[in-house]
């Protein structure tokens, strides 16, 4: 008997290192780079490493509602592009270099003006889903092309110079050692993890996308938690695009394009389930830094530029064929439950 | 009355081919270049060919409630590999100086885009991977691969039989539009008249209720994929074959595009609806819009502007067809549906361990 006690703890302990996973990785990644070299263990590699992980960070919070919900935001990588490029637009004289739209709007004005931007694109894409009933990976994939096409229209393809350092603060500013985007998704998280896992509105998203029609029927209001989420969505994306533009002082025509599909990959390797309902908020934090410390110690090494994309790919697709064991070992004990 | 209502659904069920009428009638009044043989079978058709293969194959995945986001990066490979075996070696040409027999080069081609849906079908039905992600990541590695792999260099001065598919003509036909018909045709056939097709139907409407008709979902799931990757590498063949040479970066950001055709053309990503002919309207009002926007000398960055409003237009009509035939409103049902897709083969596959 004894002999079948001991195999049995061992099969205790795998779902519990399985639910962590993403924690593992990241020991594992952090420990696997520091003996590749030693510049990654530094301070300075470390803030890098917080400091790339910053933006991401932002649109993965917005995505994770939004992806609890049952829904998908691909207009999200677009929304940074667009509000950044608003508020630089309207920040920046005409002259040559700055190419700003010469309105000279004040600074606090601008930034408000971005957020807004944010909040609109995502109540437009939540009244398109839930009051016109359009598919919603449709609807933000065409809000991702007519954005990135309005950003291009605005200025006619020229790029935004020379954004003045109160705009910059978010980016680039520091509260004694302490980079202000690092306090920024810090802020972002918790506010994040305290929206999803502390209130009414977190649950009823969760019951949203586990199932819609039970949710109604127990009295939620489905349509007006969906549009709640992708304006959410949209606010996190616009901070995410200030915080971007002020790490160069700049704004390019393509800022924050191609994005999607890390965010994405973030939050479904920190767990987040892309059929809704599944997933936690620190998880989908694991999922940010674990992509951003792979893309910092990847770099370190000297490997190729070419090398990068494949390695990460072959990262991710490690940590979803994990992920996907985890589901398997977990149905047994389901079935007999 | 009933008349009425019937024409109403008539109306709304190809609305696809009403919107694609209106499309080429408000470009002929805007200019008269665009109802010319030259502009439709030049332009729009040959446009069409390319995106339409790539379409067929996301459509069969996109049916069984699967996606494959990696197609874009296989066209990449397949022309990649195809094109290398074929080109002479040298700095400017940068092929492998094999000159091998075309038919070699396209069994490559082909064999990987097999080799590619191979993978795809295995990490997701017998590894039990989320097929967005699993797709994704293949995106990215293939992608990759053929950047180190070429070092960022063009394969140029491809020989007259591998260009033959993009450039030649028939007549007046281009090979490459005569390729695209038989392929829809084809397809079409397969979806509305054969085993497969009603399968692949079944499994996208209910992967349980079809296991219990005695189909093998993960099976016909790992079929779509072999051809969702040839496609892809068919499509990378006729793109290079076009334009005569091989860049790295063939292909990218090509996926969104056949998203957006396959969808605006009925077929529903939640799996189990839609048609071949549906999705050949899709295809034909995308080209038809960006042939259209580039002949009245639109300014690029408005292309683009106009090119997802137009998208989101037609997806707007579609969710009205939805609310007047009076089916339950989507949002419930898709979330209900793609629960049901994606669990339920799981829970079948470990039935079958």
């Amino acid at each position: 008997m004894s002999t079948q006690t001991q195999p049995m703890d061992i099969r205790k302990c795998i779902p519990g290192l399985l639910n962590n996973l993403i924690w593992v990785l990241i020991v594992l990644v952090v420990a696997g780079f520091s003996i590749a070299t030693n510049k990654f263990l530094r301070l300075e590699t470390l803030s890098n490493i917080l400091l790339h992980a910053s933006v991401l960070g932002l649109l993965v919070v917005g995505q994770t509602l939004v992806f609890i919900t049952g829904n998908f935001d691909l207009s999200a990588e677009s929304t940074v592009g667009l509000s950044a490029f608003i508020g630089a637009w309207l920040i920046l004289p005409a002259r040559s270099p700055a190419n700003g739209s010469g309105l000279m709007v004040p600074v606090f004005a601008a930034i408000l003006i971005m957020l807004a931007v944010g909040s609109i694109v995502g109540w437009i894409n939540g009244s398109l889903i839930t009051r016109l009933r359009m598919n919603n990976f449709i609807v933000t994939l065409a809000m991702q092309i007519a954005l990135r096409g309005i950003v291009l229209v605005i200025n006619n393809g020229f790029p935004v110079f020379g954004t003045p350092s109160e705009f910059n603060w978010l980016g680039s500013g520091r509260i004694g050692p302490i980079p202000v985007a690092i306090i920024v998704v810090i802020l972002a998280f918790v506010v994040g993890v305290v929206a999803l896992h502390r209130t009414r509105f977190g649950r009823e998203l969760y019951a949203i996308g586990s199932n819609s029609r039970a949710a109604k029927v127990a009295g939620v209001n489905t349509d007006r938690r969906i549009r709640q989420v992708y304006i959410a969505s949209g606010v996190f994306a616009a901070i995410g695009g200030l915080v971007l533009a002020g790490q160069v002082s700049a704004v390019t025509t393509d800022l924050g394009q191609n994005m999607t599909f890390d965010i994405f990959a973030a939050a479904v390797i920190g767990g987040v389930s892309l059929n809704g309902g599944r997933g936690h908020m620190l998880g989908a934090l694991g999922g940010v830094l674990l992509l951003s410390a792979l893309g910092a110690g990847l770099n370190l090494i000297n490997i190729s530029p070419f090398w990068l994309d494949p390695a990460r790919g072959l990262v991710i697709l490690l940590a979803m064929l994990l992920d996907a064991q985890k589901t398997r070992f977990k149905l047994p004990a389901a079935a007999t439950a | 009355m009933n008349d009425r209502r019937n024409l109403v659904h008539f109306l709304l069920d190809n609305m696809i081919w009403i919107l694609l009428i209106v499309v080429v009638v408000i470009f002929s009044l805007l200019t008269n270049l665009f109802l010319t043989v030259n502009n439709v079978v030049g332009n729009i058709l040959v446009d069409a060919a390319v995106l339409g293969i790539m379409v067929i194959g996301q459509s069969f995945t996109l049916i069984t409630g699967n996606f494959d986001l990696s197609m874009e990066s296989t066209l990449g490979i397949a022309a990649f590999l195809g094109a290398w075996l074929v080109a002479p070696a040298g700095s400017a040409t940068h092929g492998s100086g094999f000159s091998v027999n075309i038919v070699i080069s396209v069994a490559a081609m082909l064999a990987v885009g097999l080799v590619i849906g191979w993978v795809n079908g295995t990490l997701i039905t017998r590894l039990k991977m989320n097929n967005f992600i699993a797709t994704l990541a293949m995106l990215i590695v293939i992608r990759g691969t053929v950047l180190v792999t070429s070092d960022g260099h063009t394969i140029s001065r491809l020989p007259g039989a591998f260009v033959g598919i993009g450039q030649a003509q028939i007549g007046f036909l281009p090979i490459s539009v005569i390729v695209l018909i038989v392929a829809f045709a084809v397809a079409h056939f397969v979806m509305r008249y054969t085993v497969f097709g009603r399968d692949i139907y079944a499994v996208g409407g209910s992967v349980t209720a079809a296991y219990a008709a005695g189909i093998d979902p993960l099976r016909r799931t790992r079929q779509v994929y072999l051809a969702s990757g040839v496609l892809a590498a068919l499509s990378g063949w006729m793109l290079s074959a076009r334009i005569g040479v091989a860049v790295p970066r063939l292909g990218q950001g090509m996926i969104l595009e056949v998203f957006a055709a396959a969808v605006i053309g009925g077929i529903s990503l939640n799996g189990g609806r839609g048609g071949m002919l549906g999705a050949f309207a899709g295809v034909l009002l995308m080209s038809s819009i960006d042939a259209g926007l580039n002949l009245m000398r639109v300014s690029s960055f408005w292309i683009q502007t106009v090119r997802g409003l137009v998208i989101l237009l037609a997806m707007f009509l579609d969710a009205q067809k939805v609310r007047l035939s009076g089916r339950k409103s989507s949002l419930g049902s898709i979330v209900l549906k793609r629960d049901m897709a994606i669990q339920a083969p799981m829970k079948d596959g470990t039935a079958e361990l």
